[in-house]
């Protein structure tokens, strides 16, 4: 044993009376004396308060005690006479021999600090404390059983890693040299800090198990939750070298972070949550860790290696996690058992491993998304710079899309530049929205199933179907990236809906809150599949899955909310949502659907009563969804793809898990038969690994029009007009003969220039414009082109546009390719001008600034009243007065209200989901 | 059962769904448009003058009223000014001299121009139109004094790479130096073709541009005249109404840039009366046809010719003294102009007009405000005098050509010493 810090001490003798400060750390329950008579009365010559509350104060005048607010400040205040400190809990209760145990022990050993055995004291014989280890990560480890009773198997004087704080001797000196508690921590790692500390500085930690006080053990502090996670975190940084820390950080970081994808898989998030939290509050308090550590290793004494003399080889994470997969596998049984018994037996209880398959299967299918970047492709197109100019034009203002129009952008474009918003502009908040959609859509479909009565092995594979099956493959292709957020949203709607109507008001306004959130989310990103989750609700009823009749209004409540989340979009387009967007089809693979009508068709006859309402509900929702997905409107056709994905999922759910279902040997066969079927169908999916892009289609235009923004004058507002082929380019498009275009504003595209408005009067004149340059061939396009802005042509050479724009004078070609022709307008305008080109700028969709001007201003939108001051049409665009020196678009109050609304009760809604998941804490 | 019942109502709807997608009929696949000619908003005028030779240009459009005009040449765009078109929406005047092209933005609508290049013992005609990415030029002859030169012209921004081929009588006959020219925007490439061909008795050049757009005109001296003649859009139906100038021979001319072997057919229209599918052959790639009309029946006054893919028909006028080359007509119309520039004291102007239709025609020939009526018989040619009316209106910028039916007309110009021109008229309605 290495010599203590307080050799130079005297060594006292039992036989001489010590004297001894008690030290109560008060936490606002009423105090007592821990000893009020015998030997041990005499020892103790000071009694002490701890706290910082008023009520502690109050407590130490009543017991007639000294009162300081911290540790360290009674250590500054006790004379230099007394030997031993005792730490107590408020609500310890020290069992008469308490304190001369911990003497005893004290003297005796030459320890520096004693613990106690804590026991209930509810329970006589429940132990809670005899000491713990930890591992080299500080994670502790009691050894004890749940509700172990004390039978003196622990009754060993022994050097411990850890003791409890509820109650602990502590030589004085030892205390005003060290200090006290670490205020910062919770009570676990307080005690793990305050040992290491000793340790570090030669002194012996022991506990004492003779000594007995007792604890509620319902109030005993544990070692869980991210605050303690968090605490042995800084108490590791605190007491080891530096060399010791420059591989237990990162080994920790990667076990924990293990740990909780390992959790993740289990539907645990909290773990992982927990560890993010931890490391974050860690990084926050760092400068007190870096004065702590300072201070600890000035009475560094030993080296790291008397630490870890005491502590558990290896990682308590891993050995739990170990067992967390044992006891899930559960173990080989008789050895008369055969293989394919035990493999069924295990197929049956494989949810780990189906879940961790799916992730996997799911995680493969859109890698690329992670190593490169989302595609830049259809709809799917990063936030613009200006998320606050989204969101103003979402409420309200003048959106820039186009030829510039007042309607709302797409609400998943808003929802993005939300996002975009609260990231503070970070270039990864769609992928991280991406992420968690996936991983959303993932576990809640899983979620979904179980709740319907599918077995968690056909769950996860259905969860795989409803997010890579041709029902999203096929709107994915077109690139239309909001789906993903609403497949994300789509199960945790239904869920929450569903489940049982929690106990407690704050639990079921959380759960209320969870449902209109999920639809809030589903809505913003495919309007009208808001009404899925009721569908899939009144459906689930019907077909008598086991979810009461009070699902339906907490749908109904949820869907409302979801269409109020949305107003400004509904109200700007006077509810007309569904006639208005994309021309684009839905395309039901028949020979796939095909495959999910058999399985459906095989798990109905072979799935048992139990698989038989979910698999119902499949069929209705794949029905149903493939009845709304012919029509031709897209929002409608996108939210019977909704319904169909969900209904092939809840399908290959109810097949796979019809296989792994027990039964007679004709119904285990053609449960089989389901599988397989069910395989089928999952098997179909395979393609979408080959792209990585979880369906989504392939970049096309992440560098096509780069050069417009490096080419471009900060502030003219400058537009391409892109020409193609039907289809092809980026978002809606205009139509005309035999070719697509459309306006852009400069540079890449971006969401919420995707959706494009009905054609105000400025778009009717450029639709004019093109059938001139198709069919006039005149001289001079660039001067036709120039009101518009345009200041690009992009034309496909597949359209063979390019014939029309060859004879003429003032547009030049800047570049060729195989793929494309690039023009350049000679005579371009800028948006907005004024006495001269370049005297005003566009500065913000809905602003235009310049020099002040007792003339017109004009601006190359589509003319609206909103615009001024003084605003006059003319032709198609404004004109406004210069006299200001700025031109404003007005925004509607009302939609600007419902915007506000929009935004805030997602947010609240957020707000009293995380407030209602208290109560189940 | 309630599962199954409800699972039952969505197979039905899958099923009802599935038959509805399989009824509906596929959507027409769209066959991609041949290049149709439709209004531009500018006329192209290639210009090339010979020597001691006035060069003037007539224009109409739809509307009276100032027209901007373009000077391009050597990559500069030089406003001319501008061209106040009367009320009649006619203008003539001097245009520059040398090779180089004038642009008038006739602005939409139809519209039409011509071009004359008169010197004292020569003169020559041309018809203004459109630049396009395929032309041909018929005519051209190389034997002994004849002089070929063939002018390209960019009067665009973008510049131009042309593919030539030239036909013979003995059939392909590009020299490697020429097959790819590359015509810089804003610019003119003049080449000559009598060196790398000589005795060549009938040539034809088809220019296919790619990238841009270019103009053309083949410039034959010989005969003591020297003839203009512009490159012209391959089409399947040519008519060529036969002037009679006083000429020792005139020739039938058929190009076309067709890859593969296709049917043509010749319809002669004689005093005597029409001889339709006169002659009906095989044309085969490459080929170039040169029908001497003395070979054919007497008496013809017009020639229609039909192709089932497009080609290019003109006509070569030779005596003495006079040289006049021109392509045929490639559509009917109700209305046409025929300039007046160049058209004076000691010229002979005669507009030219073949009714192919089965109906008699009334054709009135107008001028200022003054006009004169003539009657086609169908399938027939008639001229008229257009000096008539000159001697009646004074200052006149062109002719208008009118009709009830769809007309073909053509306008030739003599002077004095025999010399001539034939040029197309321009359909404007």
């Amino acid at each position: 044993m290495t010599g203590t810090a307080s050799s130079s001490d005297s060594i006292v003798r039992p036989t001489r009376t010590p004297s001894i400060a008690v030290v109560l750390m008060a936490e606002g329950d009423p105090l007592e004396p821990p000893v009020d008579r015998g030997a041990e009365k005499d020892w103790i010559t000071r009694l002490i308060v701890v706290g910082k509350d008023p009520a502690a104060k109050r407590e130490a005048e009543r017991l007639g005690a000294l009162h300081r607010e911290t540790l360290d400040a009674v250590a500054k205040a006790l004379p230099a006479d007394i030997e031993f400190i005792w730490i107590l809990a408020d609500r310890a209760k020290p069992e008469p021999g308490a304190l001369t145990a911990l003497v005893q022990v004290a003297v005796n050993h030459q320890v520096a600090l004693v613990g106690s055995k804590i026991l209930s004291s509810e329970d006589s014989e429940q132990l809670l404390s005899v000491g713990s280890a930890t591992d080299l990560f500080g994670v502790t480890f009691t050894g004890l059983d749940d509700s172990e009773l004390d039978f003196a198997q622990y009754d060993v004087v022994r050097e411990v890693s850890n003791l409890s704080p509820v109650s602990l001797l502590m030589r004085r000196r030892l205390l005003a040299v060290l200090g006290g508690f670490d205020e910062s921590l919770p009570p676990v790692s307080a005690g793990l800090d305050l040992c290491q500390r000793v340790r570090l500085a030669g002194g012996r930690v022991v506990v004492a198990p003779s000594s007995r006080v007792r604890y509620p053990s319902g109030l005993f502090p544990r070692f869980a939750g991210w605050r303690e996670r968090a605490g042995r975190m800084r108490a590791m940084f605190k007491a080891y070298r530096l060399m010791t820390l420059a591989w237990a950080i990162p080994l920790d970081v990667l076990l924990n972070l293990g740990e909780g994808l390992f959790s993740l898989v289990l539907g645990r998030p909290g773990r992982l949550a927990g560890f993010l939290t931890a490391v974050g509050w860690n990084i926050w308090r760092f400068p007190s860790a870096v004065s702590g550590r300072i201070k600890a290793q000035k009475f560094r004494a030993v080296g790291d290696e008397d630490i870890f003399r005491y502590q558990m080889s290896g990682s308590v994470t891993l050995r739990e996690v170990g067992s967390e997969i044992g006891r899930r596998i559960g173990d080989f049984g008789p050895e008369e058992k055969s293989w394919a018994v035990v493999l069924t037996s295990r197929l049956r209880r494989g949810a780990p491993l189906a879940a961790l398959l799916s992730f996997l299967y799911v995680a493969a299918a859109s890698r690329n998304l992670w190593l490169v970047g989302l595609p830049s492709v259809g709809f799917s197109f990063p936030p613009g710079d200006d998320s606050a100019a989204v969101l103003a034009a979402y409420a309200g203002g003048w959106s820039d899309a186009g030829l510039g129009t007042s309607l709302p952008p797409h609400p998943a474009a808003a929802l993005t530049a939300f996002a975009d918003w609260l990231t503070l502009g970070w270039s990864g908040s769609q992928i991280l929205v991406t992420g968690m959609a996936l991983l959303a859509g993932l576990l809640g479909s899983a979620r979904l199933f179980r709740s319907m009565g599918v077995a968690s092995a056909g769950s996860h594979a259905g969860a795989a179907v409803y997010l890579l099956g041709s029902a999203t493959a096929s709107v994915l292709a077109y690139g239309y990236w909001p789906l993903v957020v609403a497949l994300g949203a789509l199960p945790w709607s239904v869920s929450a809906a569903a489940r049982p109507w929690p106990d407690g008001w704050r639990a079921r306004i959380g759960d209320l809150a969870a449902v209109s959130l999920a639809c809030a989310l589903l809505a913003a990103s495919t309007p009208l599949a808001v009404a899925a989750p009721l569908a899939i609700v009144l459906l689930g009823c019907a077909a008598g899955v086991g979810w009461s009749w009070w699902s339906v209004p907490r749908a109904l409540l949820g869907a409302a909310a979801g269409v109020s989340a949305v107003g400004a979009y509904l109200w700007a387009y006077d509810l007309d949502v569904w006639s208005h967007g994309p021309s684009l089809d839905w395309e039901a693979d028949w020979v796939y659907w095909g495959g999910v009508a058999a399985a459906g068709l095989l798990a109905v006859l072979f799935g048992g009563a139990r698989l038989r309402g979910a698999t119902g509900v499949g069929l209705a929702l794949s029905g149903a969804g493939l009845w709304v997905g012919h029509l031709p409107e897209w929002e409608l056709a996108l939210a019977g793809a909704v319904l169909a994905a969900v209904g092939a999922g809840t399908i290959v759910a109810a097949s796979v898990a019809a296989g792994v279902r027990e039964g007679k040997d004709r119904l285990r066969v053609g449960g089989l038969l389901a599988l397989l079927a069910g395989m089928v169908v999952l098997g179909s999916s395979l393609p979408s690994l080959e792209g990585g892009r979880a369906g989504l289609a392939e970049d096309r235009w992440s560098d096509r029009l780069e050069f417009a923004s490096s080419l471009a004058e900060p502030g003219d507002g400058s537009r391409l007009l892109l020409i193609g082929e039907e289809g092809s380019l980026p978002g809606m498009e205009r139509e005309g003969e035999g070719f697509s275009y459309r306006l852009m504003k400069a540079g890449p595209p971006t969401l919420e220039q995707a959706w494009l408005a009905p054609p105000g009067v400025g778009d009717q004149a450029l639709e004019e414009v093109v059938r001139t340059l198709s069919e006039a061939r005149p001289l001079r396009p660039g001067e036709l082109l120039a009101p518009f802005g345009v200041r690009w042509v992009v034309v496909s050479q597949e359209t063979g546009f390019s014939r029309y724009l060859s004879g003429q004078v003032d547009v030049r070609i800047l570049s060729e390719s195989a793929e494309a022709v690039v023009y350049e307008n000679l005579v371009a305008l800028p948006r907005s001008d004024g006495p001269y080109v370049g005297a005003w700028d566009s500065v913000a969709p809905d602003r235009v600034e310049g020099l002040e001007f007792q003339g017109r201003i004009r601006i190359g939108d589509n003319a609206h009243p909103g615009w001024g001051p003084d605003w006059v049409q003319h032709s198609w665009w404004n004109t406004i007065s210069g006299s200001d020196g700025a031109g404003t678009f007005t925004p509607d109050p009302v939609e600007r209200r419902l915007g506000w609304w929009g935004g805030g009760l997602l947010i609240g809604l957020a707000g009293l989901v995380w407030w209602g998941r208290g109560a189940s804490r | 059962m309630r599962g199954v019942a409800v699972g039952m109502l969505g197979l039905v709807l899958g099923v009802l769904t599935w038959a509805i997608s399989a009824a509906s009929s596929p959507a027409a696949v769209q066959a991609p448009g041949e290049e149709t000619l439709s209004g531009s908003d500018h006329l192209v005028c290639p210009l090339a003058d010979f020597v001691r030779s006035e060069t003037e240009v007539s224009v109409k459009a739809t509307r009276p009223g100032p027209i901007p005009l373009w000077d391009v040449a050597e990559a500069e765009w030089s406003l001319l000014g501008g061209a106040e078109l009367d009320e009649r929406g006619m203008w003539t005047g001097a245009a520059p001299a040398g090779s180089s092209v004038f642009l008038a933005e006739t602005g939409a609508g139809p519209s039409g121009a011509g071009i004359t290049n008169a010197a004292p013992q020569a003169f020559s005609a041309w018809t203004c139109g459109e630049s396009s990415g395929r032309l041909a030029a018929l005519g051209g002859a190389t034997l002994a004094d004849d002089r070929l030169d063939l002018i390209l012209y960019n009067p665009y921004v973008l510049d131009s790479v042309v593919q030539v081929v030239v036909t013979s009588e003995l059939g392909e006959d590009t020299p490697a130096a020429l097959r790819e020219i590359y015509v810089p925007a804003g610019k003119t490439v003049e080449m000559t073709l009598d060196e790398p061909l000589r005795l060549r008795r009938s040539l034809a050049v088809l220019a296919e541009s790619s990238p841009g757009r270019v103009a053309l005109l083949l410039r034959q001296t010989g005969k003591g005249d020297t003839a203009m003649t512009e490159g012209v859009t391959p089409h399947t139906d040519w008519w060529l109404p036969v002037p009679d100038l006083g000429q020792a021979e005139t020739h039938l001319i058929i190009a076309s840039p067709s890859g593969s072997p296709f049917t043509y057919r010749v319809d002669l229209m004689t005093e005597s009366g029409p001889l339709p599918a006169f002659l009906e052959e095989d044309f085969l790639p490459g080929q170039l046809v040169s029908i001497p009309l003395s070979a054919l029946p007497g008496g013809v006054t017009g020639i229609g010719v039909v192709g089932t893919v497009p080609l290019a028909a003109g006509l070569r006028i030779e005596g003495e003294g006079l040289l006049a080359i021109g392509p045929g007509v490639r559509e009917t119309a109700r209305s046409w102009f025929l300039p007046a520039a160049g058209d004076g004291p000691g010229r002979d102007a005669r507009a030219w007009v073949l009714n192919p239709s089965g109906l008699e025609a009334s054709v009135s020939v107008s001028a200022g405000n003054f006009s004169f009526t003539i009657t086609v018989p169908p399938e027939s040619v008639r001229s008229f005098d257009l000096g008539k009316l000159r001697a009646s209106a004074e200052g006149i910028a062109g002719y208008l050509v009118e009709a009830q039916e769809e007309i073909a007309v053509v306008m030739t110009t003599q002077i004095q010493g025999g010399a001539a021109s034939v040029a197309a008229g321009a359909p404007v309605g």
